[in-house]
């Protein structure tokens, strides 16, 4: 039985091929399919990538505001996370400007949890962490473009890094499992 | 019925790009190539257990882990329906079947542990850029959703396996923001 999945790829095809008809999904889409998106599709996909940025700039103001806190190898590895989540925030707004759509901004102050100590801010910054990949899993199948999927998934990776350096540093496993998840 | 389409382009000229356009890959040819991929990551792994070189014990954990980890997505992957192992993946050794997809293994060259972690990290490169590829070629959201899931889990491998050759050196173990990894090359038709 064909599954959604299939006739999303019949339609790509017959795109591929110069039909002209609405690119939903497939392989090699770029920027020519983004200006080929229907209006509600890309508007689902602005509304994906701009959950995302929301979340990479709350993580973005909690790096900034929790990393001079901490000290050792965890304030280095702040650092350096900072600087990637300020490039992921930049790719995503990157992408929704070529759809056309409006970037979310930073909210102008974020509730940030005070932390008791270092071991109490590794865990905000993991939660956050977490958060961020929840955002990129929930949105990556259900993104129109190929690119978009993959600029997402790009982004994801990132943040898994992020994620097994964060816990290194906790004390506890980098890869608690096979599979990339916001459970643990 | 005219003879051009509404956006211009003739029938013949349609006929000619369906013709031309590259073959688009199924899901299930795209995740028999990501569990080919993954057969022979597990394979490496426990070449690498299994050389004797890792003296680290923590070394040895980690490689133990990704190992059993590839294991993993091997069979997740399996699970998927069409999805085949190629039969004869390891018919002329691992080493030519790791040439295949671009990944160089000469074993008297592999000395030490620093050797063996260097090596997996190409390996782990690889799926990276495996993953990255196919996650524009799967359409079924759960598909996509699986290769995101392993991308992720690839991408720590290969900072955990950077971190046992240079502790504390982020620069080495999580180096761009965007992780793409280095694709196979596409097969030959």
């Amino acid at each position: 039985m064909p599954d959604a999945g299939q006739t999303r790829r019949s339609l790509l095809q017959a795109s591929a091929a110069g039909a002209g008809v609405v690119l939903l999904g497939g392989c090699g889409g770029g920027k020519h399919d983004r200006q080929r998106l229907s209006a509600a599709a890309r508007e689902r996909d602005i509304k994906l990538l701009n959950r995302a940025l929301a979340i990479e700039q709350r993580s973005i103001a909690l790096y900034t505001a929790g990393g001079p806190l901490l000290s050792g190898p965890p304030h280095e590895a702040a650092r350096w996370f900072l600087s990637q989540e300020l490039e992921h925030a930049g790719r995503l707004r990157e992408l929704i400007k070529q759809l056309r759509g409006k970037a979310h901004n930073p909210d102008a102050r974020y509730n940030l949890r005070q932390p008791r100590d270092q071991r109490q801010l590794l865990e905000f910054l993991h939660d956050a962490e977490r958060q961020q990949i929840g955002a990129y899993l929930h949105a990556i199948p259900l993104l129109s473009i190929p690119d978009l999927r993959q600029a997402m998934g790009a982004i994801m990776a990132n943040d898994a890094q992020h994620l097994a350096v964060l816990r290194l540093e906790q004390g506890l496993s980098g890869v608690p499992g096979p599979f990339l998840t916001t459970v643990e | 019925m005219s003879a051009s389409d509404p956006i211009g382009l003739s029938r013949r000229s349609l006929l000619a790009r369906i013709a031309a356009a590259p073959p688009v890959p199924s899901e299930a040819e795209v995740l028999s190539s990501l569990l080919n991929l993954e057969r022979l990551a597990a394979a490496s792994a426990e070449l690498a257990l299994e050389s004797g070189a890792l003296t680290s014990l923590p070394a040895v954990a980690v490689v133990a882990t990704i190992h059993a980890q590839e294991g993993a997505h091997a069979a997740a992957l399996a699970r998927w329906p069409g999805v085949v192992a190629a039969p004869d993946l390891f018919g002329k050794g691992l080493a030519p079947a790791l040439a295949a997809v671009g990944i160089k293994l000469r074993p008297r060259r592999l000395r030490d542990e620093s050797d063996w972690l260097a090596f997996l990290e190409i390996v782990e490169t690889v799926l990276e850029g495996a993953y990255y590829v196919a996650l524009a070629q799967l359409v079924a959201p759960a598909a996509a959703t699986l290769a995101a899931t392993i991308l992720g889990s690839e991408a720590q491998h290969r900072a955990l396996l950077s971190f046992q050759r240079y502790p504390l050196a982020l620069g080495y173990a999580v180096p761009s923001g965007l992780v793409r990894g280095t694709p196979p090359p596409a097969p030959r038709p």
